[in-house]
């Protein structure tokens, strides 16, 4: 078995784990993060692209509010590429609770929340889609957030300082001496080879599956799973972000993502980090609440349904599954829906007083609040090293990316276009619902190096991701990686499918009119022109695999 | 007034017109656009499952499924439409080969096997053949290394500029004999270096309005034979069936609209007397004798849905049958092995083809009903399986009702 060492080991490749390596890394220590998929495959890639300005929060959370409002004025300074400044609006509705108001106004103001009244005639004249019987709006400085750009900055920037990633590697033993973490073992999920990491100490930073994380350590971690599902429109209907001005609930925001809008989101407590499940009804809810705030919602096609698991920290679940489950019930007793009472900010755990020393893990916050979690618990690990490196991140701009972002800013189509009209040298376009073309291909494979996979390209390019779910682009991606990267052609053809598959999972949920139309296109598309078959180590189930 | 109004120009509707006219009727084609041929691959699937003999597996599946479309057209109309429309496309130019005896056997773009049972030129049986597999660089729809061990990439002058050629315009090109010998050069060029070649596969674009003839040069000017892999959308296989045919169509007096949506059907007491269709300043009317309903299905556009599970037929607003509960429309991964049961959507007729109403009775005198907006029995085979079979059937047997020939 191959073996590497360092002094932090960092369990999880989402926005807070990123958060730590680079800032870890900057404060001179060496570090190592592991990620079992791609990075942002969890919580930070299933979300709705919203920086949150804090205003969501500020009447039940107000601490999570703060934090919110710190971080978004911060983020706005170090990465500004990976931030659309769309700007946000809260909107109430006939349907909204007009005693909301002023308990909201009041919270934003003690939190240090900017807020900007606008008439409803302005604001229909800004964004002629929203329901003009709204009655009464706020600006506040949300912003849309592109999560991945923000991760591949993050991992490059650290990488710079020594910082190293290895993703598509499982933590599958933590090898815990005398009450004191020595390393972990890791699979190599492409190799299947064994890899064996020496470290002092690790950061579990895994999100929804910090519980799993901190079993193989010996560890119960008392986490409360809440899934939030999320819709993406084709159309954007709106350029600012809307968020119904009421107490937080099912579907109240709209945030304008690149060339979509995506609506969220939803809150059910889930056993399972992997529970990502989307009914018909949540989605018949989701458009239902949709057309509230832009009344021709349904007219637009959804073009993917996700979900994503919320890790909350939930001190009762530590004790037993029992206790959580009373703990639980008398919490929804008090408040109206499920997951939506626990705080959103972040909670970081010493399991020394649990008997293994050398182990952190850090649970809640949001995607906006990474940062500070990332500053807070580095500043933890670095005690325990005995150094005194102050956190610089809040100061440090990170780095762009530049293969990634080439005629890529922010997605909007008139950029892409314009990028497109001025490149001499652009190949052809592969996926024309997102406008990639061959030539950002080509380095989006060369910059993935060996094992790069048709959704990793999915990730870094949005290739797929349009109206046609990948029913031209899939087989042309898959044609072109197998050009360059000398695929077998059953590998190839491997995953073609796996892509065509993992487009559907998203894509299932929302089978119905044109995107139906779309979906029955693709299948004749890919069975019948391409002659695509079954897989045939699947044969015979006929039901979910 | 028309003897028959044909609403559609997708499979089943340009066949029921081709069909008709073999009768000598005054025919109307009115559609939306140009119909599912030019998404099709532009061959004729009877039952691609099928091993061996059609005739024996389409007796099986008439057997068990006394509603599947085939059962209700009986098997009659399944082989008396295939002859019918082989003599119909080698009068367009587009000789159709095929028979119910076995199916053919496709190399398919992903390496695979596809069997369709009757093939318009440039597909020809090419399994256990030792092709080489010939692309254009940069050409974005078709990738040769993924459909067999022998490839190659040759260049087309066309792909020099700055554009993204569909399937059609690089089809286009191919007419030209320089063009043809162009690419010829460079695959002799490449067959010199391979040993044991025995035929050369091309995407299916050779050609646009006289694809026998480019492909009969083609293979003179390589020395082996050439056969066309079909590849994404559009199809220049089925785009060549819908140009050829349209043009037969109006040669031939058949009043073909294509671009008029038809929004409403006209019904008197219990008998259909035609149409109405969107135009500029008002709805315009077009009369017939009898209308054939040849919509499609989902896909075509002849029925819609909404995420509450609702499905619906809009011109006459027939019954669908359709599984109320949508999550289970489709089984839990795209490729399974299983078909989706979404596919059985549709609408119910009888044995001569007339849409019935919930209680089972006609529901108006003089409409009949072809191709996908068809109703199919749960457990048959997937409807991609039975495509144009389907289609043609229907078609035939509707024409022979909407015209009193039986």
């Amino acid at each position: 078995m191959q073996s590497i060492s360092c002094e932090v080991l960092i369990i999880g490749g989402g926005a807070t784990g990123a958060g730590i390596l680079f800032d870890l890394s900057q404060r001179g220590l060496k570090v190592v993060l592991v990620e079992q998929n791609d990075l942002g495959t969890g919580t930070s890639g299933r979300y709705h692209g919203l920086l949150h300005s804090g205003a969501r929060y500020v009447v039940r959370d107000p601490a999570s509010a703060k934090e919110c409002i710190d971080e978004n004025l911060i983020l706005r300074r170090i990465a500004p590429h990976v931030i659309e400044d769309t700007g946000g609006w809260f909107a109430a509705f006939p349907q909204d609770d007009p005693n909301y108001v002023p308990l909201w106004l009041q919270g934003c103001a003690q939190a240090g929340i900017k807020v900007e009244p606008l008439t409803p005639t302005q604001a229909l004249r800004e964004e002629p889609h929203l329901n003009p019987q709204v009655r009464e709006l706020y600006r506040v400085p949300d912003g849309a957030c592109d999560s991945w750009e923000l991760l591949h900055s993050l991992v490059q920037g650290a990488a710079a300082l020594g910082g190293r990633t290895l993703t598509y590697h499982q933590v599958v033993g933590i090898d815990v001496r005398e009450g004191r973490v020595k390393g972990a073992y890791l699979l190599n999920r492409h190799t299947g080879e064994e890899l064996q990491v020496e470290a002092q100490v690790i950061v579990n930073a895994a999100g929804p599956w910090a519980g799993e994380v901190g079993k193989l350590a010996g560890l119960k971690i008392g986490m409360s799973l809440s899934k939030g599902i999320m819709i993406a429109m084709n159309t954007r209907w709106t350029n600012v972000i809307i968020n119904r001005l009421d107490k937080p609930g099912d579907g109240d925001i709209l945030v304008p993502v690149g060339t979509v809008a995506v609506i969220g989101t939803t809150s059910v407590t889930v056993d399972h980090p992997d529970d990502r499940s989307i009914t018909p009804k949540e989605v018949s809810e989701m458009l239902d609440a949709g057309e509230v705030m832009i009344p021709d919602f349904r007219m637009g096609r959804a073009l993917r349904a996700w979900a994503g698991v919320r890790p909350l920290y939930d001190p009762g679940g530590a004790v037993s599954t029992q206790t959580h489950k009373e703990a639980h019930d008398e919490h929804v007793a008090e408040a109206d829906d499920e997951g939506r009472f626990i705080t959103r900010t972040f909670t970081s755990l010493d399991h020394a007083d649990q008997g293994v020393e050398g182990m952190l893990t850090i649970v809640g916050g949001k995607l906006t609040t990474y940062r500070q979690m990332a500053e807070k618990i580095s500043d933890q690990v670095c005690r325990m090293f005995k150094r005194e490196n102050p956190c610089r991140t809040a100061e440090t701009t990170l780095p762009t990316p530049e293969w990634l972002h080439r005629g890529k800013k922010h997605h909007t189509l008139p950029r892409r276009l314009q990028a497109l009209e001025h490149a001499a040298t652009q190949k052809p376009l592969i996926c024309e619902c997102e406008i990639v073309t061959r030539t950002q291909l080509e380095h989006a494979i060369h910059e993935g190096g060996p094992g790069v996979s048709l959704d990793d390209l999915r990730r870094d390019l949005r290739v797929g991701m349009g109206p046609c779910q990948g029913g031209f682009c899939a087989y042309r991606t898959a044609g072109v990686l197998q050009e360059l990267t000398h695929l077998s052609r059953e590998q190839a053809v491997e995953a073609l499918r796996d892509f065509v598959e993992e487009r559907f999972r998203g894509n299932r949920p929302l089978l119905w009119g044109h995107q139906l139309r779309q979906a029955l296109l693709d299948e004749s598309i890919y069975r019948r022109s391409l002659g695509l078959t079954p897989n045939p180590a699947l044969e015979g189930e006929t039901k979910h695999g | 007034m028309d003897d028959v109004l044909i609403v559609g120009a997708g499979w089943a509707g340009l066949t029921a017109a081709a069909f008709a006219l073999e009768q000598g009727a005054k025919i109307r084609v009115i559609a939306q656009g140009i119909g599912s041929p030019a998404i099709t691959p532009g061959w004729i699937s009877v039952l691609d499952g099928a091993q061996g003999d059609l005739h024996t597996a389409l007796a099986d599946l008439v057997a068990h499924f006394p509603d599947h479309p085939y059962a209700l057209a009986g098997i009659e109309s399944v082989t008396a439409a295939l002859q019918t429309f082989e003599a119909f496309s080698a009068k367009i130019g587009l000789p159709y080969a095929g028979s119910l005896a076995h199916n053919h056997r496709l190399i398919s773009p992903l390496g695979g096997l596809q069997s369709p049972a009757y093939v318009p030129p440039g597909y020809r049986a090419s399994a256990g053949e030792r092709p080489l597999m010939v692309g254009f660089r940069g050409w974005r729809d078709y990738y040769p290394a993924l459909s067999g061990e022998n490839h190659t990439l040759i260049d087309l002058d066309v792909l020099n500029r700055q554009w993204d050629a569909p399937p059609t315009e690089i089809a286009r090109s191919f007419d030209y004999p320089e063009v043809r010998a162009h690419a010829a050069d460079q695959v002799c060029a490449h067959l010199n270096r391979l040993k044991g070649v025995s035929a050369v596969g091309f995407p299916a674009v050779l050609g646009l309005s006289h694809p026998s003839e480019v492909i009969a040069d083609l293979s003179q000017r390589i020395g082996l034979p050439v056969f066309e892999v079909a590849t994404l959308p559009p199809s220049v296989p089925g785009t060549r069936l819908f140009n050829l045919s349209r043009r037969y169509l109006l040669d031939h007096k058949v009043r073909l609209q294509i671009g008029h949506p038809v929004i409403r059907g006209l019904i008197e007491g219990d008998r259909v007397i035609g149409v109405e269709v969107a135009a500029a300043g008002k709805p315009e009317r077009f009369r017939a004798a009898a209308v054939i309903l040849a919509t499609g299905g989902l896909y075509g556009g002849g029925l819609f849905s909404d995420d509450r599970g609702q499905v619906w037929e809009p011109i006459f607003g027939l019954p669908v049958k359709h599984e109320p509960d949508r999550s289970r429309w489709f089984e839990g991964r795209m490729m399974s092995p299983a078909s989706h049961p979404i596919h059985q959507a549709g609408i119910s007729v009888n044995h001569q083809m007339q849409p019935l109403s919930t209680q089972g009775e006609v529901f108006a005198a003089g409409l009949y009903a072809a191709g996908h907006v068809i109703a199919y029995p749960t457990g048959t085979p997937s409807p991609l399986e039975t495509y144009e079979g389907v289609a043609l059937a229907t078609a035939y047997r509707a024409v022979q009702y909407a015209l009193g020939k039986t």
